[in-house]
């Protein structure tokens, strides 16, 4: 199987090992690469973040629970796309995890389809969600470079303000800001000012 | 007359009217003095009293000395003034009688100066003088030239005092006679001289008298005087008779009369010699008159005076200390009296038997304060009355007055009589009289002593006892157990109570039955037999306690009862060794006890329907999980297959995956449905691990919906105890799912969300047993829920029904075990809570080996 192209990779966290080796057996037949970890506490530990990838977890685990597996991704502004596995009568804690910006949930025992279907949503939106944080990834690697003067001569460009105003905001002659601002073009290697002002704003400068 | 008329006066009235002061007669200081006299204590009285005569006595005796010495005095004074008076008188004529011897010197003096004298009428008229007064000597004239011109002396004087003529009549006496001689010229004076003594010859008293002739001297008269004869002719005779009279010169030197030695000094006591001397005035001091009192006997008298009125206070002294101490003698005696009547008398009014006292002729002389109580009346209304007494009952007055004339005569009985005495209230009492005659102290009979007690108390007391006594025996008929002794070996029935006789008749047949039915009791100890009958009723005095009775229950057919039967040794009344056998009827006992047992397994079975009710959403989890493996497989299968990617390897492979999830599921059902089928209780030897695996399964179920981990430790080798599985697991799924509820109450951290199951042996009460117990890390138990934990339908949960633990609880003891719930503790943070019960190994068991740990 191993020669048959991927459609993406699953990563499944879940502390029964029937269900994790049943979600693996289903999804390996429709071509997905799955990944199974028996914990939240080996997924974190072990999985890749740069992979374009989603991930299927178990709301109810012994030791971290989904939730905290959650909230631990969204410390790390992961671009990982969640779905919940809940059982019966767990539904107001699925929503929980709605709101904090799970895809879905599904309860068990699945719907195959479903699940696909899901499954396929979901590494539809990993693929963009991870291309915007290697983006952002990238900018914030290039904003790091400015120095804190620089950073702050940057802040009153993107505001709109002439040099002369920013000369008299940080106390400094126009002279120098016109230094700051070329240093900052050579640092961001931005052309232009609308450069500058895309790379700032975190905005796709690819797709414009 | 006057004494006849005093006794005629005093006649008739009596005596002390006429002894006593008025008592009007009050007088300030009077007063004052009684006012200090009443405000002294006693015992300063008695000294007051004691100490006044005395000091009466000492001053009586200063005053009687200080009398006397005063007299003395006076008398010795007076005495002076008569010796001085005396001595005065005696002097006067003494000088008197020189100055007339010196008049007539001075004229004859005068006359030669004149020469109207010459020598012949000179000798005469100086013979003529030396007649007449004897104490002259002699008379001599003297010319200038102290040649003696005439000289004559006296017929008294001896020869070699005899002047010769021509002769220098002054040759003895030169220097004295020439001095006198000068100095009695030079002067123009007379002028005595007083001869100095010495022996051999009579001491003399010169008389010089000068004569002038014209404006020169002249010579002298010079007449001699006998000192001696002074004395005797001058010194009054009632003077020298009364004293010692002496004429001294002025060293002292006696030239004439008496002298009375002085006294030796050793005697202090005697006065110096009343004495007094004074000069005899025409000589000056060359001649002294003295005169000494003679010694009387007055001082000799005056003393024994004195020492008499000594002896005497010293007598009345003495006596009045003897009198003193006898008094205080008599006082002491007195206050012993006094204690010992007090003593008597209280004794009297304690006494609680009241004593009565008569004559002869039946008057009440004395009764005591116990006889005033008993009857209510005073003792003035009692004393001095006679028959018919007020305490009598006016109803039997002529019986009391009987037996009043039967007392007086003798005639008493030794035990006592028992009457009715009437109180001053006109209520009635019981009382027992006894009467002895009353002897005095030489042995005559003055009357009779009556002593009265009241013996109502008595008789209540022994109409109570057999009030009690009836009252036992009642209870004893209204038991609802029938109760009967019979002796041992001996078909007698001793006793037997109404629902023996109901049950089995008089006979004891029934009680027969019932001992070999019951079986018999151990022999009896042999201080059980003392003292274990009551002296009132004959019954046992003490309980019937269950460890020292037989106890069996059986089953009487002919009365279709169930009967608990006790039986006891007892020792009878009579000292017999006797059976008791208490039958209760515990027929209905015995059917609630069957009921109450059918109901609590009714309750055990719904409480785990109940549990397991609670624990559906945990159990349908349970149940999604190889339901959705299984779901996954065929999935997977189904899809391989169509898209023919699949080898028959792979196909089994997955297949067997299902088929374990398929069987996984169905053992949790088949579980559940072991857990909560009814059974009957059924107490089977049981493997304790198989035991805590299934319920750990169970619980699991639930712990996992909680997030909870569950540590649990079996100790190896425990033996198989004998208890009914099922309810075992019950409760520890109990106490587990409600470990796991507490945690998630206490909303811990993951990591701090442990149940932890242990399962030990341990010794309890030195009996091995095995403990389970299950420690959580909640909040534990707030010391409210720890009072009612065990409290049916009281519950913390929102919705708990409040029967888990007091079925736990029940179910532990119904295995003869205990529970125990304690909250754990760091510092003064709960942490946690520890549920624990235990259930004994029974003896077969601990043959078996089990490594023992001892309990902490």
């Amino acid at each position: 199987m191993s020669l048959i192209p991927k459609k993406g990779t699953v990563y499944v966290v879940d502390d029964d090992e029937a269900v994790r080796d049943s979600l693996q057996w289903l999804l390996e037949g429709k071509d997905y690469r799955v990944r199974c970890f028996d914990s939240a506490e080996s997924f974190l530990s072990r999985y890749d973040a740069r992979e374009v990838a989603c991930l299927i977890v178990d709301i109810r685990m012994g030791g971290m629970t989904g939730l905290e597996l959650q909230n631990r991704l969204i410390e790390t502004k992961s671009p990982l796309p969640i779905v919940f596995i809940t059982g019966h009568g767990d539904v107001p804690m699925a929503v929980d995890t709605m709101k904090k910006g799970a895809m879905d949930f599904i309860q068990k025992p699945f719907k195959e389809d479903q699940l696909v279907g899901l499954v396929e949503r979901m590494l539809e939106h990993a693929k963009e969600s991870f291309a915007d944080y290697q983006l952002s990834v990238d900018r914030d690697a290039l904003l790091s470079k400015l120095t804190l003067r620089e950073s702050q001569v940057l802040e009153r460009i993107v505001a709109g303000r002439l040099n002369k105003q920013i000369a008299d905001d940080l106390g400094i002659s126009i002279k120098t800001v016109e230094a700051h601002r070329a240093n900052i073009m050579e640092k961001l290697s931005a052309n232009t000012v609308a450069d500058l002002l895309k790379i700032a704003l975190g905005q796709t400068p690819v797709k414009l | 007359m006057c004494g006849s008329r005093a006794v005629l006066y005093t006649h008739g009235m009596p005596l002390n009217h006429l002894i006593a002061l008025p008592s009007h007669i009050n007088l300030p200081s009077v007063g004052g003095a009684q006012r200090w006299w009443k405000r002294l204590t006693p015992h300063r009285q008695d000294r007051v009293a004691m100490l006044a005569p005395l000091a009466a006595v000492l001053l009586f005796f200063a005053a009687i000395v200080s009398a006397l010495g005063y007299l003395r005095v006076e008398e010795i004074e007076r005495e002076q003034q008569a010796v001085r008076r005396d001595v005065e008188y005696a002097q006067q004529r003494v000088r008197l009688r020189l100055l007339e011897r010196q008049e007539q010197l001075m004229r004859m003096a005068r006359e030669l100066s004149n020469r109207e004298l010459d020598a012949t009428d000179f000798r005469t008229r100086a013979a003529a003088m030396l007649d007449q007064y004897p104490e002259m000597y002699g008379i001599a004239w003297i010319d200038e030239k102290r040649k003696i011109k005439v000289s004559l002396g006296s017929t008294v004087l001896s020869g070699n005092q005899l002047y010769s003529s021509g002769e220098n009549g002054l040759h003895r006496n030169k220097p004295d006679g020439q001095d006198g001689f000068a100095i009695a010229n030079e002067t123009r004076q007379p002028l005595y001289v007083q001869r100095p003594r010495s022996d051999g010859y009579v001491p003399l008293l010169q008389l010089f008298v000068p004569l002038t002739e014209r404006t020169r001297p002249g010579g002298a008269v010079l007449a001699e005087f006998s000192v001696d004869g002074l004395y005797r002719y001058g010194i009054p005779p009632e003077v020298s008779a009364q004293y010692a009279v002496s004429l001294m010169d002025s060293n002292g030197g006696v030239l004439a009369g008496t002298n009375i030695a002085p006294h030796s000094r050793l005697n202090l006591w005697t006065q110096p010699t009343n004495e007094y001397s004074m000069p005899v005035s025409p000589v000056g001091i060359g001649l002294m008159l003295r005169a000494q009192a003679y010694r009387a006997s007055l001082g000799v008298i005056g003393s024994g005076q004195f020492w008499l009125v000594a002896a005497l206070s010293v007598l009345t002294a003495w006596m009045l200390i003897a009198n003193w101490r006898h008094t205080r003698r008599r006082l002491q005696a007195q206050q012993a009296l006094v204690s010992e009547t007090n003593f008597r008398r209280a004794m009297e009014n304690s006494m609680l038997t009241g004593m009565r006292a008569m004559d002869l002729q039946g008057r009440i002389t004395y009764v005591n304060a116990a006889f005033c109580q008993m009857t209510g009346w005073r003792e003035s209304d009692l004393v001095g009355r006679t028959a018919p007494f007020p305490y009598w009952p006016d109803a039997e007055r002529d019986h009391a007055a009987s037996r009043l004339e039967a007392e007086l005569t003798g005639r008493t009985t030794p035990g006592g009589i028992q009457v009715r005495v009437k109180r001053r209230d006109n209520t009635l009492f019981d009382a027992r009289l006894y009467v002895a005659p009353l002897i005095d102290a030489i042995g005559t009979q003055t009357g009779w002593v009556t002593s009265m007690t009241d013996i109502t108390e008595p008789n209540r007391v022994r109409d109570q006892l057999s009030a009690s006594h009836q009252r036992f025996t009642t209870v004893l008929e209204a038991l609802d157990a029938a109760i009967s002794v019979a002796p041992l070996g001996g078909d007698e029935l001793l006793f037997a109570n109404k629902l023996y006789r109901q049950w089995f008749g008089t006979q004891s047949n029934g009680h027969l039955a019932l001992v070999a039915q019951a079986g018999v009791p151990a022999s009896p100890t042999n201080d059980e037999s003392e003292d274990a009958v009551d002296s009132f009723a004959g019954l046992p005095t003490d309980t019937l306690p269950d460890t020292e009775t037989e106890s069996a229950e059986i089953f009487v057919p002919e009365l279709s009862q169930w009967l608990e039967v006790r039986t006891r040794y007892l020792s009878w009344v009579d000292g017999r060794l006797a059976q008791m056998v208490i039958a209760t009827d515990i027929t209905s006992r015995r059917l609630a006890e069957e009921q109450a047992a059918s109901q609590a397994e009714r309750a055990q079975n719904a409480s785990r329907l109940i549990t397991m009710g609670e624990m559906a959403s945990s159990v349908a989890h349970e149940l999604n999980q190889p339901l959705t493996a299984i779901n996954n497989y065929c999935n997977g299968m189904v899809s391989r297959i169509k898209a023919k990617q699949i080898s028959e390897e792979d196909l089994l492979g997955a297949l067997e995956k299902t088929a374990r999830q398929a069987h996984r599921a169905g053992q949790i059902i088949q579980r559940i449905r072991s857990f909560v089928k009814r059974s009957e209780p059924n107490r089977t030897p049981s493997q304790i691990s198989l035991m805590v695996d299934e319920a750990v399964e169970l619980a699991e179920i639930e712990l996992r919906r909680f997030n909870v981990r569950l540590n649990h430790y079996v100790a190896a080798r425990l033996p198989v105890i004998m208890v009914d599985p099922i309810l075992i697991e019950q409760v520890l799924v109990n106490l587990l799912r409600n470990a796991a509820e507490s945690i998630d109450m206490a909303l811990r951290q993951t990591s701090d969300r442990i149940v932890e199951l242990r399962v030990v042996p341990r010794l309890m009460e030195d009996k091995p047993v095995v403990e389970f117990s299950v420690q959580d890390t909640g909040k534990g138990l707030s010391p409210e829920v720890m009072g009612r934990l065990y409290e049916a339908f009281y519950s913390t949960k929102a919705d708990g029904m409040g029967i888990g633990l007091s079925l736990c609880r029940s179910i532990v003891e119904s295995h003869m075990g205990r529970m125990k719930a304690e909250n754990i503790y760091n510092g003064e943070d709960v942490v946690g809570c520890r549920f624990s019960f235990w259930v004994p190994l029974t003896e077969n068991q601990i043959a078996a080996p089990i490594p023992l740990r001892k309990s902490k």
